[in-house]
C-alpha cells in the first residue's frame, strides 16, 4: 500500500526559510536618493519618447498641414487671377465670341413688348427679303403705322416704365443673347436697359453701367462720352452726343447716336442716329443731318439694299434704340423720351402716308447704289417725329503691310514673335480683318478717330476707361506722332487667335500716314472723293449686305496713293505685349 | 481598466507622480522578494538590486504586455537582477580584474606608526554567518545547484508567494502544467539538499526505498 503523501520535508524547509527572510528583511523603503536617480531615468526615458512624437499620434499634425497648403494654393491662385486680368477683359470676350460664334437658331426669339409690341409677321416679311434680289419694302413702315395705330398701347408700354426713374433719366436698350456678357461705359444720365430682338431671332442687349447710370437733372449737361460695347458675337461702338434743350439745362431734347453694331465680320448697324432738331453746339449731330440731307438729294435709291430705319419718336420717360438685322435689312429705332422739335421736319422731308403705313421709297444714284429712302407717313401723333438715315454701303479695301519696328512693351521673357511680320489689313466699313501671313486672322472694328473723340467732349478719363490702351499707346515712349490729334488718325482694335502660336492675339493700332502725304492736303481729299464714290458700292458678303458709311476708310486704308503706316501693340497670350509698325508694301 | 492599468498608463505618459506610486506599491515587496533570493543578500545588496530591477522597468514598461499582474513581472525581473548580482559576486570573489590590497600592509610606507588599512566588510557578520550557516545557506545553495527553470519556478511559488495561476501566467503555461513541473523541481531540490539537511535526506531516502519496495 501506497503511503499518503504528505508535505515534502524540502518544502517545509523552503517555507521555513523565506519566513525568517521576509522577517529579516523587514519592509525594505526606497532610499530618496534612489528615488532621485529613478525619476531622473524617468525624465531622461520619456522626455526624449515625447520629442520623438510618436507615430500613432503623427495625424494630429495633419490638419495644420492640409490648413496650410490650402492658404498657400489660395494665395496663388488669386496673385494667378490679378495677374491675367489686367484689363483684357474685353478683348477675351470678343474672343470668346468668335469661338461661339453666332448662332440665330439659338437666340432668343423678339419678345420686346414693352417697347415694341409688333407683330413677328412683319419682321418675317422683311426676313424673307434676299439679299441678292431686289429688295422692296413694302411694310417698312408697318411697323410704324402699327405703333400710331396703337398709340394706346405705346402709352401703356410708356407707363410700364419704372416711375421712379428720373425726368432725364433716359433709357437705352439694345437687346443681346441673355448668355452674353456686355462690357459697357456710357456716360452720365443714361440708363441702359435691355430690349429688342430681330425678326431672325438674333438679339442684343446692353447691360446697364454700373457707375453711370441714373444721374440726375444736374448732370444733364455733362458732356456726353462714346460707348464701346464688347459682347459676344458682335461688336459695338457709338458715339452718343447729347445737346440740352435750350429752354432748360433739365431736359434733353436731342439725342445723336452714332455708331456701328458689328456681328463676326457682318455690320448690322452703322451711324444710326435720329436727326437733331437744330445746331448742335457740339457739332456732333451735324454728320447725322448732312447724310439726310444728301438722302434726300440723291435721287438714286435702290430698294432691296434700303437697309436702315430709323424712327424716333417721343417718349416721356424711356428711349429705346432698336438694331433689327433681317437678312438684308438693319432697322433702328430710337425713342426719345423728349419730344424733337420741329426742325426735324425738314429732313424728313416727306409727311407720312396718310393711311398710317408709310410707304418705301428707295432711291438709287446712278450706280445702283442706295442712298437712302424717305418714309411717308401722315398723321403722325404730335408727339411722334420720323427720323430717317441713310446707308452708305461701306467701301472694301485692302493693304499689305509689313512689320518694321518691334518692341516689347510689357517685360515678358518671350521673345518678339513673328506675329504681324506680314499681314493684310481688310476694311469694311468699320470693320478691319487682319490676315497675318500664316494665315491667321484677326477680327476687329475701328474706333473713332482720337481727335474725334476730343471733339466729343470727352472726359480724359473716360477716354482712359473706355480705352486703355490707347492711353497706354500714347504714353508709351516712342509711340508718340506729332500727328496724334489729327483727324486723319484713326485707331483700330482686332482679336484672334494665331495659328502658329496657338494663342490669343489682341491687336491694338491706329492709321497714320506718311508726313509726306498727310502735308500734300490737295491729294489727300482727291482721294476721300475717290473714297465717297467706292462708298457707293454695295458690298455683300455670304449673302448678306454689309453696311457701313462714311468712314475713316478714305483717309487711312483705302486704296489710295498716301502712304499709311500702321502702328500700335500687340498682346500676345496674356503677358507678351509688344509695340510695333508697319508700313504699306508697294503694290 | 482597474487602478493598475490606470497607473501604468500614467506611467507610460512619463508623469513622475505615478512613478512614485508605483515604487511605492512594489518596492518593499520586490525588495522581501530580492532578499529571500539568496542568503547572503545583505539590505545594501537588495537596494542595489532592485535599483537595477526598476531602471529596467522604467526602460521596458512598454513591453509589459498585461498578460500576468505587474508585481509578477517585476519579481521575474528582479529575480534575474538577483541571479546577475549574484554571478557578479562570485566574479568578484575569483579576481574579476580588481586590484587587490594587502591588509597587512602599512597604509603609508613612510608612517613610522605602522597603520594599516580597515575597510569595511559586506559580508555577515559572525552571528549572521553562523545563521546561515544553520540552514538558509543551506537552502540556497541547493537552489543554486538547481539552477534553470526549476529555481525561477520555485522561488516565484515559495518567495515570491505567487499562486500556480500567476505563475503560469507569467511562463505562459498551464496550471496543472506548474503545479506537476513544482513537484518534479522539490524532488530535484530534495535529492540536492540531502547532502545539506539531514532530516530533507531521510525523507528523500524513505520516499526511494518505498518506490523500491
Amino acid at each position: 500500500m501506497m503511503p499518503p503523501e504528505g508535505p515534502k520535508k524540502i518544502e517545509e524547509l523552503l517555507q521555513r526559510y523565506a519566513k525568517k527572510r521576509r522577517t529579516r528583511a523587514g519592509d525594505p523603503s526606497l532610499h530618496p536618493t534612489t528615488r532621485q536617480l529613478l525619476q531622473g531615468e524617468v525624465a531622461r526615458q520619456f522626455a526624449s519618447k515625447k520629442k520623438k512624437s510618436p507615430r500613432g499620434l503623427g495625424w494630429l499634425t495633419w490638419p495644420r498641414r492640409f490648413a496650410f497648403g490650402v492658404g498657400l494654393a489660395a494665395v496663388v491662385c488669386a496673385g494667378v487671377w490679378i495677374f491675367t486680368n489686367d484689363g483684357s477683359k474685353a478683348p477675351l470676350q470678343m474672343a470668346d465670341s468668335k469661338t461661339r460664334g453666332f448662332d440665330s437658331a439659338a437666340a432668343p426669339s423678339l419678345k420686346n413688348e414693352q417697347l415694341h409690341d409688333r407683330p413677328s409677321e412683319s419682321f418675317k416679311e422683311l426676313a424673307a427679303v434676299s439679299a441678292d434680289t431686289e429688295m422692296e419694302i413694302k411694310r417698312a413702315e408697318k411697323p410704324v403705322a402699327l405703333q400710331r395705330a396703337s398709340s394706346a398701347k405705346l402709352e401703356d408700354e410708356r407707363r410700364k416704365v419704372p416711375s421712379d426713374a428720373p425726368a432725364t433719366g433716359n433709357r437705352f436698350a439694345l437687346s443681346a443673347p441673355a448668355t452674353t456678357n456686355v462690357t459697357l461705359n456710357f456716360f452720365a444720365g443714361f440708363d441702359i436697359g435691355e430690349r429688342v430682338a430681330d425678326a431672325d431671332g438674333y438679339a442684343v442687349s446692353l447691360a446697364p453701367a454700373q457707375n453711370q447710370v441714373n444721374a440726375g437733372p444736374a448732370n444733364i449737361s455733362a458732356p456726353p462720352t462714346s460707348v464701346a460695347l464688347n459682347n459676344s458675337g458682335f461688336l459695338m461702338q457709338e458715339n452718343l452726343a447729347r445737346t440740352p434743350q435750350p429752354g432748360g439745362a433739365g431736359a434733353l431734347d436731342n439725342l445723336s447716336l452714332f455708331g456701328t453694331l458689328v456681328t463676326n465680320g457682318t455690320m448690322l448697324a452703322d451711324n444710326v442716329s435720329p436727326v437733331p432738331h437744330q445746331q448742335d453746339p457740339l457739332g456732333v449731330a451735324a454728320p447725322a443731318v448732312s447724310l439726310l440731307q444728301k438722302d434726300s438729294s440723291s435721287p438714286a435709291q435702290r430698294p432691296s439694299e434700303l437697309s436702315q430705319i430709323a424712327r424716333a419718336q417721343t417718349a416721356p420717360a424711356s428711349r429705346a434704340i432698336h438694331a433689327l438685322d433681317s437678312q438684308s435689312q438693319l432697322r433702328a429705332d430710337a425713342i426719345v423720351n423728349t419730344p424733337l422739335s420741329a426742325a426735324i421736319a425738314p429732313i424728313t422731308a416727306e409727311p407720312l402716308a396718310s393711311s398710317g403705313v408709310a410707304e418705301e421709297k428707295s432711291k438709287t444714284d446712278g450706280a445702283g447704289n442706295i442712298l437712302g429712302r424717305k418714309a411717308e407717313a401722315s398723321a403722325l401723333a404730335a408727339n411722334e417725329r420720323e427720323v430717317r438715315f441713310r446707308r452708305v454701303n461701306a467701301p472694301v479695301s485692302q493693304d499689305r503691310f509689313a512689320k518694321t519696328v518691334t518692341v516689347k512693351v510689357a517685360p515678358s521673357s518671350a521673345p518678339p514673335s513673328p506675329v504681324l511680320d506680314h499681314f493684310t489689313i481688310e476694311q469694311r466699313g468699320q470693320t478691319v480683318h487682319l490676315v497675318d501671313a500664316d494665315g491667321s486672322r484677326y477680327d476687329g472694328y475701328i474706333d473713332a478717330p482720337l481727335s474725334a473723340g476730343v471733339k466729343l467732349g470727352l472726359e480724359p478719363s473716360r477716354l482712359e476707361k473706355a480705352d486703355k490702351r490707347q492711353m497706354i499707346r500714347e504714353d508709351a515712349p516712342g509711340l508718340k506722332e506729332p500727328n496724334i490729334n489729327m483727324a486723319r488718325e484713326y485707331s483700330f482694335r482686332a482679336s484672334g487667335s494665331n495659328v502658329t502660336l496657338g494663342q490669343l492675339v489682341i491687336i491694338t493700332g491706329k492709321f497714320t500716314q506718311e508726313t509726306n502725304a498727310l502735308l500734300n492736303q490737295e491729294n489727300f481729299s482727291a482721294a476721300r472723293k475717290q473714297s465717297a464714290a467706292r462708298a457707293a458700292a454695295p458690298v455683300t458678303t455670304s449673302g448678306r449686305v454689309t453696311l457701313a458709311i462714311e468712314t475713316l476708310a478714305e483717309g487711312a486704308a483705302s486704296t489710295t496713293n498716301s502712304r499709311v503706316a500702321v502702328e500700335g501693340t500687340v498682346r500676345i497670350g496674356t503677358t507678351n505685349l509688344q509695340w510695333f509698325r508697319a508700313v504699306r508694301e508697294p503694290h | 481598466m482597474n487602478a493598475e492599468s490606470q497607473l501604468l498608463a500614467r506611467c507610460l505618459r512619463g508623469e513622475a507622480e505615478a512613478w512614485d506610486e508605483l515604487f511605492d506599491a512594489h518596492y518593499a515587496a520586490s525588495g522581501r522578494f530580492v532578499f529571500q533570493i539568496s542568503s547572503s543578500f545583505t539590505p545594501e545588496d537588495v537596494e542595489e538590486i532592485c535599483q537595477e530591477t526598476f531602471l529596467t522597468v522604467i526602460k521596458s514598461l512598454q513591453t509589459f504586455q498585461g498578460n500576468c499582474q505587474f508585481q509578477t513581472w517585476l519579481f521575474r525581473i528582479a529575480a534575474n537582477k538577483a541571479h546577475d548580482y549574484i554571478q557578479k559576486q562570485r566574479a568578484a570573489k575569483r579576481g574579476g580584474g580588481q586590484k587587490t590590497l594587502s591588509l597587512d600592509a602599512p597604509l603609508n610606507a613612510d608612517d613610522p606608526n605602522g597603520f594599516t588599512i580597515d575597510p569595511p566588510s559586506h559580508a555577515p557578520g559572525p552571528d549572521r554567518a553562523l545563521v546561515n550557516l544553520e540552514d538558509a545557506g543551506l537552502i540556497t545553495r541547493a537552489l543554486d545547484e538547481l539552477g534553470g527553470p526549476c529555481q525561477e519556478v520555485i522561488e516565484l511559488r515559495y518567495f515570491a508567494d505567487l499562486s500556480y495561476e500567476e505563475i503560469s501566467a507569467e511562463l505562459n503555461l498551464n496550471p496543472k502544467t506548474v503545479s506537476s513541473r513544482l513537484s518534479k523541481c522539490l524532488d530535484k531540490l530534495e535529492t540536492l539538499a540531502a547532502k545539506y539537511f539531514p532530516a530533507a535526506g531521510e525523507n528523500a531516502r524513505e520516499k526511494k526505498n518505498t518506490l523500491s519496495v
